[in-house]
């Protein structure tokens, strides 16, 4: 290094002061936080459980694309809407090992990758959220406004409704893109400076950094309370609202798959707030408590929650294909359809489809057929 | 292809995990409390500004002791004393050694 000889001077230079350590409590001195539990959570934790989400998230949400993309010519407004949550968990499984491995290399991928992953990952928690609302009041008006519904559920009006959400998510994502950067704590790097550390590559944060205080001030407040705000508790409303009309209407009705129905319906809310209700409390504990001093051992303890809890968040992706897209008989069947063709396929390496998709079909809507199951039902039938 | 596909992912995510295992990197660690017990300036060896610009959430000032960091209150007058005697070192060092370097350039 250029500054060895320097470093040398400046610390011969230092020693000649005399150093008494003696009648100073070394407890007293309070230093930055290390977060030390955070680390290890994250370390140890974090990357296995990703993995996980990832691989299950990918072929559950890639299955559900599949599926709508080839073998599903008439696609109602549920099917958009569905069509639509899958591409937001994959593009939200895809960023997430990148975001990952960036975290643990030091933002190797450098500050486009920072700017882009933190701001896909916003894009799609935003989106992903707000269309599963649309989602519950799709059903709520299929349901409880049957008469309405052939006037409010057409094709042209999801395609609508979807764009408005797309955008929204990318507008509510816009100060995650300009506020996230890539960059160098300072203090880290005046510390190799003294050569107290041995010559230890840059380590870059992809964190937010600001130009002034004010703006500092008021976006640490904003990103997070719109997160809780638009990203929870306006879709856990409306859900709450919808499911819960859906549910009195389905018990009053005479059906028999109505307890079925029900279940469906309940396991939707109940692993929506599992999966988000841990980590937007702690968020929310944690924005309220912002610019405050506090003990190291209490926000380390909040950081590792943070950290657990959002694991816990990012597992909704992949629970999504099933409790949305598989629970529904349709899908199902043409699910089995492509199971059947990819068999074929793989029996007969150039084998007769238009043979194979027209037993399919008539086995299909034979199924159909025997199943009764009209439009509205099928998305819950189990 | 679907089986294809997962293998190539299942792979990639090894990898992950396996570059996870190897490097293991800290974050930017902040000050999130200060010290209450003032420092003299001769224990100090040189110190940086943290800000609420960047992840950290307090405004603090980090002074380097040997083998440590210690966080003290920006609004604090014995941390604003510090601070300047400190920069007075600085410049009474770097002084020396421009001299230095301008001594030893002249006499070559």
């Amino acid at each position: 290094m250029d500054f060895s000889d320097e470093d040398m001077t400046l610390n011969q230079s230092d020693s000649d002061f005399n150093y008494t350590y003696d009648y100073y409590d070394i407890n007293d001195l309070i230093g930055p936080c290390q977060y030390s539990n955070n680390h290890s959570v994250e370390q140890v934790v974090g990357p296995y459980i990703h993995t996980i989400i990832c691989i299950l998230g990918f072929v559950g949400n890639s299955l559900v694309i599949v599926t709508y993309a080839f073998y599903k010519r008439t696609k109602s407004m549920t099917d958009i809407y569905l069509l639509n949550v899958a591409i937001a968990d994959l593009l939200f499984v895809a960023a997430l090992p990148l975001i990952v491995y960036n975290e643990l290399t030091s933002w190797s991928m450098g500050s486009l990758a920072c700017k882009l992953l933190r701001g896909s990952y916003s894009v799609n928690l935003y989106s992903g959220m707000l269309l599963l609302a649309c989602i519950s009041a799709d059903r709520y008006i299929a349901i409880v406004q049957a008469r309405r519904s052939f006037r409010l559920r057409s094709l042209p009006y999801s395609r609508v409704i979807c764009t408005i959400v797309w955008a929204c998510a990318i507008l509510l994502s816009v100060p995650a893109f300009i506020y996230y950067n890539r960059y160098e704590p300072t203090h880290t790097k005046e510390a190799m400076m003294e050569g107290n550390q041995t010559s230890l590559p840059p380590q870059y944060v992809c964190e937010f950094k600001f130009t002034d205080n004010s703006t500092a001030w008021r976006t640490k407040v904003a990103i997070p309370s719109t997160q809780l705000v638009i990203g929870f508790f306006l879709p856990l409303l409306i859900m709450i609202f919808c499911y819960t009309a859906v549910i009195v209407t389905l018990l009053r009705a005479r059906n028999f798959q109505r307890h079925k129905a029900v279940r469906v319906v309940l396991a939707v809310v109940v692993v929506f707030l599992i999966c988000h209700l841990p980590y937007n409390i702690t968020l929310f504990y944690d924005t309220l408590n912002l610019f405050e001093q506090h003990s190291c051992e209490l926000s380390d303890t909040v950081q590792t929650t943070k950290t657990v809890t959002q694991t816990i968040a990012y597992l909704h992706c992949c629970l999504n294909p099933v409790l949305y897209a598989f629970v529904g008989v349709k899908f199902r069947n043409h699910f089995r359809r492509i199971i059947q063709d990819l068999w074929c396929l793989g029996k007969r390496y150039i084998a007769p489809r238009r043979f194979s998709r027209a037993t399919t079909e008539i086995y299909v809507s034979t199924r159909r057929s025997v199943d009764g199951s009209s439009e509205n039902g099928s998305s819950f039938t189990m | 292809m679907a089986s294809g596909k997962v293998c190539v992912l299942a792979a990639v995510c090894a990898l992950v995990i396996l570059t996870t295992l190897i490097s293991s990197t800290d974050s930017a660690s902040c000050c999130l409390r200060y010290t209450r017990r003032p420092l003299p300036c001769k224990r100090l060896l040189g110190y940086s500004i943290q800000t609420i610009n960047t992840s950290c959430d307090i405004n603090a000032i980090i002074f380097h002791l040997q083998g440590r960091f210690v966080c003290a209150d920006p609004s604090m007058q014995w941390t604003q004393r510090a601070m300047k005697c400190l920069d007075e070192m600085e410049r009474r060092k770097n002084q020396i050694i421009e001299e230095q370097i301008h001594g030893n350039s002249t006499s070559a």
